[in-house]
This record gives structure tokens, sequence and C-alpha cells, in this order.
């Protein structure tokens, strides 16, 4: 069986995905590890988020991720030779009222992953701190936005859509702050955001 | 830490009244875990603040969600004062209480690493 002990969280990724793909399954990275890859952060995420666009049947899906050394624990893929999981949530894709139908290719060294659009990425973390306010998800948007300013407009429309056009607002004045300091990774970026919530208390 | 004593009537009235300043709404068991505080005495002081209507709920299924009260009379000068007491507070402590992860997360999946 194949040791994945020194393999990273993207090749491990590609070598799934690629493996799935060879067995008519495909799968679309989504998660943390999707923001990871946009926003050339260490994120540390421990999970790997594939949606099987395909819609295979789980009992095919086990079998051909058993095949790699994946064995299905709860509602998570686990391996003796690795802590990273695979999971796979229920397709469709969709971000906020949005059903994603679009995805492209990242290349990494182990291979294709089809992954999610950036800015789908950041339309995903938008609308959780849209829904919950969480503002690590917010960081992980900023993040990944300040890599891909060109999608600031998509961005913009998708606030509005989802009856927030007031958090552009607060995204291009941190993104300008952001820029004017030359913050990019998200540890700096969480501090912004606490010292702006901090001020806006 | 209690930074308001002599005002406020105990320590877990600061950590509640801080925690919904900064997260917006709470449960008590949650604020409770977070600072590790008895859930009593965390209960109680959610009533009584409630009963002095510097704090508001609405009923969550079995539980109880409390929020600041924004029709207290004294809101706007009991917030300066919160804000400044959290001054004190060491900063990973506010980081960590203003920068949790809020959305949610599936049963049996592992938590992220964090930075």
């Amino acid at each position: 069986m194949k040791n994945y002990s020194t393999t990273s969280i993207a090749e491990l990724a590609a070598i799934v995905a690629t493996h799935l793909r060879e067995h008519d399954i495909q799968v679309v990275l989504v998660g943390g590890l999707a923001v990871e890859l946009y926003s050339e952060n260490v994120y540390l995420t421990k999970d790997i988020d594939m949606v099987d666009i395909s819609y295979a049947k789980p009992a095919k899906l086990h079998q051909v991720m058993a095949k790699i050394g994946f064995e299905k624990s709860g509602r998570i893929f686990v391996c003796a030779s690795t802590d990273i999981t695979v999971e796979f949530p229920s397709p469709p894709i969709s971000v906020g009222d949005e059903l994603v139908t679009e995805t492209t290719t990242v290349i990494t060294p182990a291979g294709e992953l089809p992954v999610l659009f950036a800015r789908d990425v950041i339309k995903d973390r938008l609308a959780a701190y849209i829904h919950w306010r969480d503002k690590p998800s917010l960081v992980q948007a900023l993040a990944v936005l300040i890599k891909y300013p060109e999608e600031a407009d998509a961005i913009a429309a998708f606030c509005e859509a989802e009856g927030s056009a007031e958090l552009m607002v607060l995204i291009r004045s941190l993104l300008a702050t952001a820029s004017e300091r030359g913050l990019t990774n998200m540890d700096d970026l969480e501090k912004l955001l606490l010292e702006r919530t901090l001020r806006s208390l | 830490m209690f930074v308001l004593k002599g005002i406020l009537r105990a320590e877990s009235q600061e950590k509640i009244l801080l925690y919904l300043l900064l997260r917006d709404t709470g449960y008590g068991s949650a604020i409770a875990e977070f600072f590790g505080l008895s859930t009593n005495s965390v209960h109680k002081q959610l009533l009584r603040l409630e009963e002095d209507s510097v704090v508001v709920s609405r009923s969550v299924g079995r539980l109880r969600e409390y929020q600041l009260n924004p029709r207290y009379p004294f809101s706007a000068p009991l917030r300066a004062l919160l804000k400044s007491a959290l001054a004190v507070y060491p900063d990973t402590l506010v980081r960590k209480l203003a920068m949790s992860r809020q959305r949610p997360r599936k049963s049996g999946k592992p938590i992220e690493a964090s930075r």
C-alpha cells in the first residue's frame, strides 16, 4: 500500500482525483484546501473536500477509495499512513444561492486537480460570513481576493445578490488597508479584521 | 481576571457582557465553556441581566440565545465601558473571542489545525 506520510495535501488531492477519474468518478475540490491553493497561504487544513459531480454510487466510491488505501470512517475517508482525511460533500456544488456549473483545473506535481474557480471559492467563504458572521471565512475570502483582484466586480455583484451590498464596502476598505500595509498572509489579515472589529464596537 | 470589579456584580457578568459585545449573540453554555466558568453561575447572571433589561433572549429549540439589549437606556455607555475593559484583556483572548470559527462544522469532520 502506498505510503502518503510525506505527500503534501495538494498532491494527495490530485492523486485521489486522478485515481477516481480513472474509475469514471469526476470530483471537484472545494472547501479549505481550495482556499489554500488560491491564496497561496498556509492555512493548515487537514481535510480534502471533493464533490463527486458524477454522482457515483456510495459502494463504488468506497471500493475505489479502498484501492488507494482510504477507508470510510463515519462521514470521512481515512488512511493509516497520513492524518489527511477526505470527505465528499453532497453534490451539486453551490455557493450562496448560485449553482456552480463551471470549474477549472490546477496542475500539481502529482497531476491535474479539478477545482472551483477562485471567484467561487471567494463567494463560498463570503456566504459563510454573511450567514454565520464567520470572521475566519471573511479573512480567507480576502486572502484569495488579494491574489485575484480582477474578480472584485463579480464579488460585488454576488454580495448585492445576497442582500449584503454593504459587505463589499467593508471588503474594499480592508483590501485598501491591506495593500497600503503590504499584508497578504491570513494571520496579518486576521489581525487587520480584528482591529477593524474592535474599532467598530 | 475581573476588570470591572466594583461596578459589576460578578466576574461572570463581565465575561458574559464581553462575549456578547464581540460575538453579538451567545448561549449560556457556550459562554461558560469559552471562559471555563460554571454553567450555573453564567445562567444565573444571564437571568439577572435579562431581568434588568441589559440583555435580551430568544428561544432557539431547547436553548436560549442572548444578546445585548439594543434598547437598554445605557446601551451606548455600557458598550464604551466594556470596550475599555476589553483593552486590558490579553490580545490572544480577545482575538480568540472575536475571530473564532462560527460557521457550522459537520459532525465527524476533523478540526482544522489552528494557525
